[in-house]
């Protein structure tokens, strides 16, 4: 099968791969690009263990096709953090204890941040919500809920 | 009763050593190992629930070019040795062997057939579809019912049933017969004022894990075999895995990755052989990685149960008799928990006259794998729906009438021996004190209570703590971390030697650079290899103490070891020549005094305490929809001492979650075929962020006599109650005794249908 | 002496015996003592079994030592989840 070429940004880099028509953008970024910190849980979009930002929108990468990805700036959870920081919302996770395992944190950091970019002051409610297309099964949520609750606050008052 | 004692750096929640690695994308999972040249492996599955396997034609897959290596049942050794010591306790290595790879007979839909290695998964895919496979099909057993049918198919022929007085000449499906009997039952129901009797069943779940089974395998053209998969316990691989090849453990080397949940699905083998294999013939690495359909067709899942309690009881509120009867289906191959579940059925209460009998039960479906506190949530569903229907009936308070019934030191366990100190009673008194259970319900809410119980087990651990001469320590067991349990380790290890948490990093080692341990699993880690832990760093403690004696020329016996300083005699330390070592100063001097510090201990813990939980759960009806809401939750534990907190309170949540999708929504779906329809977490519907409130915690920290700190264990006991928890507020709402799960919109629907009309 | 207490399903390897009196002053004794006694109750205590020395479960017992008045019973081991 002839390979499509691929020309797109990743995490603010221009990016060029070769993939197969039907693979997935998730199987491009994690075999080809090694970007693993992405994650299958269920390859049908059920658990947003592989929630990337495509152009703003949060995004299972299982559902789009590699080669759907051409020309679009994609955001995974490699990027979010600076060289020498974490972003406020890792930092958020980690002090609230909001991960156990740690498979469906990238997903729900990603998930988290585009909402927060949406929404800088949701409720619990409008969290739980948001958060619905994110599967975690050690946390039970409580934590993860008052992560985001205490990141939004920081980079509130951040901005502020 | 609770721990007074002051610590530094126990009962705090700072930051995991894996942290950063976690959040960031960094941490390496099962499936995100890649190497050169890997090739990718698929398994060919069943398409029946039973079948006699006629043969196998895997030429045509073969001449596929990019397909490097074909393994079927003939390529496994045939293993006849069937019951073998490992680590953990005895397990059946044929049947084992035959659940990796079906030799004569598949026995579910899913089981393992034949695998593939190919260059890319499409020509994996490919070769699949070119294996032909000629089937027998079989009549297949899909329930406890059926398969305890007197003409019943039997899946093991061979099979006769363990525990009865005479050994059966006939097979059946019944692998085991338990039971547990004291006093008189039938004089207790004779004697009691009120007596009821109802049956509960529980449908197969599965511990839903989100990251799917996945192994990197090589080997050598010496037949040594290097596998990184995601487990809850490496040496466990080995050793299975070993059995399964008849390879010697020293010829595999298991190197386990970070780990995305288990719940217990992860203490056993599905793919570690079968990568070994393909790429043993293929000579390139081979990675497996499971689709989430395989995931729930072919690995964990739990027990389905039929559960029958009948309870006697004084107008005083005294449990006077109990009967209860337990079947649970195994999947495939015998060894469902039952055992565990006779034995914490009646576990809570103080009585003097029971039966209890349990029953493993074979099926035609996916062999059953540990989840969390396996068989304990589906026999306290039952019993504890029959105390809050006994006290409703007498007209009590539900944690007054378990108050009066409940076990406390001193009390006889249901199996058999006297409990030391527990904290049941402390766990009801607080849920009763609780703003919780005084707080006024709305409409169509109702608020249940149950109770939970696990062992907590103890089993093998070691550990290694290497001073680095910067005055920091490393922390080294093979002890998966699945919760935080390396912040757990090296919070204990910074309390035990004195020095501060960051100066501690705790890694997780493979099966060669690291000592034995056993699984992650039973709540033992913060346990057993937490005493490990411990004593490592008191090994530390003792050889800093020589190497200070040494320094100063005094005896030994005359340092003491305190806040992280060995600290001279009296006499001595008002001299000016002997001022205290600290642990960074003895760790930088420790090349020009006589080497580096490595403490280490190696154990088998024993002493694990019961861990008792109380759950309390208000729920909304919708009476239209039949859809339950649970809009209040607060899970209250005896956890003994809590080393992280913060952790120890999700262990708490995280169960109560998994019990409350038990409760309302999760359930294999099959068909009249025995084929699980619903395989995708779409329609096997777990707990999303939506589902749930915020979920409260209470700490009863009782200390276990047998830990040096007072740890316990956690995490198995909360998925015990919620099951019931839930179906007892639904019960407060409606009115309706709901004995089946899951309680979803068409379940509780049902029942209300009748009482409106 | 100490005391071991057998629960029903065990009896039968012990002549129908519920309670067996037998010095011993370690777990590694007592199952000397069984074996001499009652190999097949010792075979399975061995094999399968953990024992709980006065309340506390001792999953894999070498040479736990006992009391003069220790109360045993033999339980199944108790895997993990």
């Amino acid at each position: 099968m002839t390979k499509q070429h691929v020309l797109t940004t990743i995490n603010g880099e221009q990016t060029e791969f070769l993939c197969e028509p039907q693979q997935s953008l998730l199987g491009a970024l994690r075999e080809d690009l090694g970007l693993t910190g992405t994650k299958e849980g269920c390859g049908t979009g059920d658990c947003g263990a592989c929630s990337v930002i495509v152009n703003g929108r949060l995004t299972c990468a299982c559902l789009v096709l590699a080669v759907e990805a051409d020309g679009q700036q994609i955001e995974t959870i490699e990027g979010v953090a600076e060289p020498q920081a974490l972003h406020p919302i890792q930092q958020q996770f980690l002090e609230h204890a909001a991960l156990q395992c740690g498979i469906c944190t990238p997903g729900l950091i990603m998930a988290t941040k585009a909402l927060l970019e949406k929404n800088p002051d949701p409720s619990e409610h409008e969290i739980r919500y948001w958060l619905s297309g994110n599967l975690c099964r050690c946390t039970g949520y409580d934590k993860i809920v008052r992560a985001v609750l205490a990141a939004a606050a920081q980079l509130r008052g951040a901005e502020a | 009763m609770t721990d007074d004692k002051v610590y530094r750096w126990i009962g705090s929640s700072p930051v995991r050593p894996d942290g950063i690695d976690k959040v960031t994308g960094h941490a390496a999972f099962g499936a995100d190992r890649l190497l050169p040249g890997m090739l990718h492996g698929l398994i060919l599955r069943s398409p029946h629930a039973h079948a006699r396997i006629l043969s196998i034609d895997t030429s045509a897959a073969d001449r596929i070019p990019g397909v490097l290596a074909i393994v079927t049942g003939t390529d496994f050794p045939d293993v006849t040795a069937a019951m073998e010591e490992t680590g953990e306790s005895q397990i059946d290595v044929r049947d084992l062997a035959r659940n990796v790879m079906a030799r004569d007979k598949a026995l579910y839909h899913g089981h393992a057939v034949a695998a593939v290695a190919a260059t890319t998964t499409t020509i994996a895919e490919e070769a699949l579809r070119a294996i032909k496979v000629e089937y027998e099909p079989l009549p297949a057993v899909l329930d406890i019912e059926s398969a305890m049918a007197e003409d019943a198919p039997l899946l093991h022929e061979e099979l006769r049933t363990k525990g009865l007085a005479e050994m059966p000449a006939r097979g059946s499906n019944v692998a085991a017969v338990v039971t547990y009997t004291r006093g008189d039952p039938e004089a207790g129901f004779a004697a009691s004022d009120v007596v009821i009797e109802r049956e509960f069943s529980t449908p197969t779940v599965h511990q839903g894990y989100i990251e799917p089974h996945a192994v990197v395998a090589e080997c050598r053209p010496d037949d040594q075999a290097t596998v990184w998969c995601c487990t809850q316990g490496p040496f466990v691989v080995r050793t299975l895995t070993s059995k399964v090849l008849g390879w010697d453990v020293s010829s595999i080397k298991v190197i386990p990755s970070e780990i995305g949940g288990g719940f217990g699905g992860k203490t056993t083998i599905y793919l570690e052989p079968v990568a070994i294999l393909l790429a043993r013939k293929s000579g390139r690495p081979v990675k497996m990685v499971m689709s989430r359909e395989e995931v729930f067709r072919a690995t964990g899942p739990t027990s389905a149960s039929r559960v029958r309690i009948k309870l006697g009881a004084s107008r005083a509120g005294k449990i006077l008799a109990a009967e209860a009867e337990l079947k649970y289906e195994a999947g495939a191959f015998k060894g469902s928990p039952i055992t565990p579940g006779c034995m914490c059925v009646l576990v809570a209460y103080d009585i003097d006259n029971f039966r209890i009998t349990g029953y493993d039960v074979l099926v035609n479906k996916p062999k059953v794998a540990a989840y969390r506190a396996p068989g304990a949530p589906m026999a306290a569903f039952a019993m504890e729906s029959m105390v809050d229907e006994m006290a409703h009936r007498l007209g009590l308070d539900p944690i007054r009438f378990r108050l009066d019934n409940a076990v406390r030191e001193g009390s006889k366990a249901a199996y058999g021996p006297k409990f030391p100190p527990i904290g049941l009673v402390s766990c009801l008194e607080q849920a009763a004190l609780h703003p919780h259970y005084q707080a006024p319900l709305g409409p169509n809410q109702g608020r249940g209570v149950a109770v939970g119980f696990w062992f907590n087990v103890g089993m093998q651990s070691t550990a290694t703590l290497n001073v680095q001469e910067d005055g920091t320590a490393t922390v080294v067991t093979a002890s998966p971390d699945i919760g935080g349990s390396r912040a757990s380790m090296a919070l204990m290890a910074a309390e035990t030697l004195g020095i501060a948490y960051e100066r501690i990093n705790a890694v997780v080692g493979d099966t060669e650079m690291a000592g034995y341990c056993d699984v992650t699993g039973g709540s033992r880690t913060t346990f057993a290899t937490g005493m490990a832990v411990i004593q490592a760093a008191r090994d530390v403690v003792d050889q800093m103490r020589r190497r200070a004696a040494k320094i100063w020329g005094i005896d030994p016996d005359q340092v003491t070891w305190r806040d992280g300083q060995a600290i001279p005699p009296a006499e001595h330390a008002t001299e000016q020549s002997l001022p205290p070592l600290d642990f960074a100063a003895l760790a930088k001097s420790a090349a020009k005094t006589g080497g580096s510090f490595v403490g280490r201990a190696s154990l088998t813990a024993q002493g694990a305490g019961a861990g008792f939980g109380v759950h309390l759960c208000d729920v909304q009806v919708d009476p239209e929809t039949g859809k339950v809401d649970v809009v209040r939750y607060t899970a209250i534990q005896d956890t003994g001492k809590a080393i992280h907190r913060a952790y120890v309170e999700g262990q708490m949540q995280g169960g109560a979650a998994q019990g409350i999708g038990w409760a309302l929504n999760e359930a294999y779906v099959y068909d009249a075929h025995g084929i699980m329809e619903n395989p995708a977490f779409l329609d096997y519907r777990m707990p999303v962020a939506l589902d749930l409130p915020l979920i409260d915690t209470v700490i009863v920290e009782v200390p276990n006599p047998a830990h040096p700190y007072g740890v316990r264990g956690v995490g198995e006991t909360p998925i015990v109650p919620p099951l019931a928890a839930v179906a007892n507020a639904v019960f407060d709402a409606v009115g309706v005794r709901y004995c089946d799960l899951p309680l979803n919109p068409p379940r509780v629907l049902s029942g209300l249908l009748p009482a409106a009309g | 002496m100490v005391r071991v207490v057998l629960g029903n399903e065990l009896r039968a390897l012990a002549g129908g015996a519920d309670e067996l009196l037998l010095a011993a002053t370690d777990t590694q004794a007592l199952l000397a003592e069984l074996r001499r006694r009652y190999p097949a109750l010792a075979d399975h205590v061995e094999h399968q079994s953990a024992i709980a020395i006065d309340g506390l479960i001792h999953q894999h017992p070498f040479a736990e030592p006992l009391a003069e008045h220790s109360e045993i019973h033999i339980i199944p081991r108790i895997t993990a989840g």
